[in-house]
């Protein structure tokens, strides 16, 4: 056997290969010992020593004779794995013994640091950033609006990639449509890819400090930042929905902060322009919104939440700060015995855009895993809500006596409960409420204002039929004291058959 | 200026205090019995996963943040096994000592060579591992390359003592390759032939020369349909396979029934220190397996 015990390589940044040799007679390549020669010999107490530079020359020309043996040696293994194709517990005719010819070849790819690709890969393919996608069909139905639809509700692609030791960056492209069972309609038929994300964000900052600046999910509720196709159920809850309107989209900027402390806690803090993607709940009823930089009123059912649009884009022009929405989290888990987690935040947001909106929320989800030796585990989360808005009233909206100022509120929450066995199956429960007290249009009351209460009960089973391919069925029955479907019901039956699929490495953040 | 004098006395009070033993954190036990073995009481480790769970499918714990935000090194196996969970865990921890690449992050895959390099690469067939199976941990003298790397690692980041550790990993090796051949004799002379749940045991055959005759999962991580199993069944009537080796984090419900058809003996076998009871540390952890394969250990 070889001298050489172990090796390591340096790659270098011109993408050579600093071989270091630690052997048993020397670990220090020829060049370097040349070099520190040369320069004791150039140093006049040794210039000065004859004998003494004569020994130093000759131990340098004695390491030479063993890295130029170890180089020797080094080659002759190469050359003998080379020749030995395949991975076989038979010995070579005549030759080492199978644990010799292993152990070499484990040598071998120790001392070349070049694993078996498969395939050739230039350099440029090796920086290509990392690309995945999700595809989200969805088949629903309506009892009481008899409506049947198919709904490609997400494709989604992501690239992220470390742009270098600072930062790291990820765009997710995706067309996403809206889920109502009891209308017909497809939103996806109208809408080009958006930008769902486009942020950068720090990955070496002190402290445990990072810093996300771009358009991202916001740290913002517990199921509020997840992307639709990775929901626990097919929809996202009502409540939340209504509150947040849609998932947490912002733009801005997010700081969050993991403490380096023995217990684990995350607090983050963003200045954005807003946080979902779609009209909250309380300004699709009755408050008057956003005045542009013309002066101009947009009013309560106008479409001033959405990203698109030229008189969305104008609304953000010479904005006063007071107008961002500043928004904190602060989330904590503990673990409760080995297998037992608990995951509690909460969350408080703010923004003064015409009218004021406030939004709160806390939530909490446990995970139990009765069997490390299983695939089992118990999923059970909760989540309570609460938004107002104050401002002027739409003129619509007005009560027929009063102030034109109001308030909307809404509050609610949803709970969930669902088991995996094994590694396939996956079922579930939800409940749901939504309270929404509001001005509303035409059965104003007496005091001008409106309360309304939605009930939503949903049972599902998952199953998962690998990692990446996932069939997911769900029922809801919503009951409400309003009209829940066209045909003027209160209640309604809605069935769902989802089937999703991820493609490529598909990577999502811890999220606390 | 007082602050400044007595941040600069902080400072230096810490590096005095930095002979505290290492902060090791690795993923699987295997690892960290390793780590113990070689560091003593000079370093302080624990592993991510407990041993009992599927390597691929562990669950995230907070102390996993906050032990990896403290640690001096990370020590995984490599090769993808950790590719579920370590980026996240990292990616939260901001512990810029433990950048992949940078000393105090160490793949102990980069040692050896890997086995069942996929051909081609693509999801339809199955979990693939790219770069080659991770589980080498069940091939002891795979393992002491992979111990010869901790022990350099750990001398680099704590040279005070790297002739301790030096002489730690040289011991540990020489216990290695010891009991490599007293398993080998164990198994010596018995045509071993088996069926095993998952396919993490290419190492193991390799090494002590056994042979694998089929999987129960017909590709990696996918379970056997109806169709798969009769035809499994069939084929280990027709070739006679004697033994299931289940690895003990899977059910044993459709193993029973296969064993129950063909009359073959089923093991349940742990994969990594303390999966099992018996398998308290590396070297029991071995002795287990080997017993269940030359015809002794537990069954399910």
């Amino acid at each position: 056997m070889a001298a050489v015990v172990t090796a390591h390589s340096f790659p270098t940044c011109c993408g050579a290969t600093f071989l270091h040799h630690g052997t048993t007679h020397s670990p220090i390549p020829l060049k370097i010992i040349l070099s520190v020669a040369l320069l004791c010999a150039a140093t006049p107490a040794f210039a000065d020593n004859d004998r003494e530079l004569k020994a130093l020359r000759e131990e340098v020309a004695a390491l030479a004779q063993t890295v130029k043996t170890l180089q020797t040696q080094l080659h002759t293994q190469e050359n003998r794995w080379a020749n030995f194709n395949a991975p076989t517990t038979a010995a070579l005719p005549g030759s080492a013994s199978a644990d010799e010819v292993a152990a070499l070849r484990d040598e071998v790819a120790a001392l070349r640091n070049d694993r078996p690709a498969p395939g050739q890969r230039s350099t440029t393919g090796l920086f290509n950033p990392d690309i995945s996608g999700a595809v989200d069909f969805i088949t629903s139905y309506s009892k009481e609006a008899n409506q049947w639809n198919f709904t490609l509700r997400n494709v989604e692609l992501m690239v992220q990639q470390n742009i270098d030791t600072y930062a790291r960056a990820v765009v997710t492209l995706n067309a996403e449509s809206e889920l109502v069972p009891t209308e017909n309609r497809d939103l996806f038929e109208h809408t080009s890819i958006n930008v769902e994300e486009a942020f950068i964000e720090t990955t070496s900052l002190p402290g445990g400090l990072q810093l996300r600046a771009g358009q991202f999910f916001a740290d913002f509720s517990r199921l509020g930042k997840v992307h639709s196709h990775d929901l626990p159920f097919v929809d996202r809850p009502p409540s939340l929905d209504a509150i947040l309107g849609g998932e947490t989209q912002a733009r801005g900027f997010e700081l969050n902060w993991v403490p380096p402390t023995q217990h684990y806690f995350r607090l983050s803090a963003g200045l954005v322009d807003k946080i979902g993607h779609e009209r909250p709940i309380t300004n699709r009823l009755g408050l008057a919104a956003v005045v542009d930089e013309h002066g101009h009123d947009h009013e309560a059912g106008e479409d001033h939440g959405h990203d698109h649009g030229e008189a969305a884009f104008r609304q953000r022009e010479n904005r006063p700060f007071k107008s961002l929405t500043a928004y904190v989290r602060g989330a904590t888990l503990f673990e409760l015995g080995q297998q037992t987690i608990l995951r509690v935040g909460a969350d408080y947001a703010q923004n003064s855009q015409g009218t004021k909106r406030q939004i709160a929320s806390a939530d909490a989800k446990l995970e139990w895993q009765p069997d490390p030796a299983s695939y089992d585990l118990l999923e059970a989360g909760a989540e309570g809500l609460w938004t107002r808005e104050h401002g002027t009233l739409a003129d619509d909206a007005l009560p027929p006596t009063g102030s034109p100022n109001g308030s909307a509120t809404a509050w609610g929450g949803y709970a969930y409960a669902q088991y995996r066995f094994g590694k396939r199956w996956q079922p579930g429960l939800r409940v749901d409420y939504l309270h929404t007290d509001t001005y509303a249009e035409g059965t104003a009351n007496a005091n001008g204002r409106e309360s309304a209460n939605l009930w939503t009960w949903s049972t599902y089973l998952s199953y998962h039929l690998s990692e990446t391919n996932r069939l997911r069925f769900q029922l809801n029955y919503v009951t409400s004291d309003r009209q829940v479907a066209p045909n003027g019901s209160r209640d309604d039956l809605q069935a769902f058959l989802q089937w999703t699929v991820l493609f490529g490495p598909h990577k999502h953040p811890f999220m606390p | 200026m007082k602050l400044l004098r007595l941040f600069c006395t902080l400072l230096l009070l810490a590096a005095t205090v930095r002979g505290a033993p290492l902060e090791v954190v690795t993923s699987i036990p295997d690892l960290a019995d390793f780590v113990r073995r070689i560091g003593g009481d000079h370093v302080r480790v624990s592993a991510l996963a407990t041993g009992k769970e599927d390597s691929h499918n562990v669950l995230l714990r907070p102390s996993m943040i906050t032990r990896l935000a403290r640690a001096d090194l990370f020590v995984v196996m490599g090769l993808e096994l950790e590719h579920a969970y370590a980026p996240a865990l990292l990616a939260e921890a901001r512990n810029p000592r433990l950048r992949p690449g940078s000393p105090g992050y160490l793949d102990c895959s980069l040692g050896i060579t890997p086995l069942d390099v996929p051909k081609r690469i693509d999801r339809s067939e199955g979990d693939q591992h790219p770069h080659g199976s991770p589980h080498y941990n069940t091939d002891p003298l795979r393992m002491k390359r992979a111990a010869e790397a901790i022990g350099e690692r750990l001398a680099r980041l704590d040279p005070a003592h790297a002739a301790l550790y030096s002489a730690n990993t040289r011991a540990l090796g020489a216990e290695l390759e010891a009991r490599t051949a007293r398993w080998k004799q164990r198994l010596a002379g018995k045509r071993i032939r088996f069926v095993s749940y998952h396919p993490v045991w290419a190492y193991f055959t390799e090494r002590f020369g056994v042979e694998q005759v089929a999987t129960i999962q017909p590709k990696p991580g996918v379970e056997p349909g109806p169709r798969a199993v009769e035809a499994l069944i069939t084929q280990m009537r027709e070739q006679k396979v004697p033994l299931i080796i289940k690895e003990s984090y899977f059910s044993d419900r459709l193993p029973r029934r296969i064993a129950a058809a063909t009359g073959a003996r089923l093991a349940s076998v742990p994969t990594q220190v303390n999966a099992t009871p018996a398998a308290s540390d590396y070297f029991a952890m071995m002795d287990a397996i080997v017993e269940a394969f030359a015809g002794g250990g537990p069954t399910p």
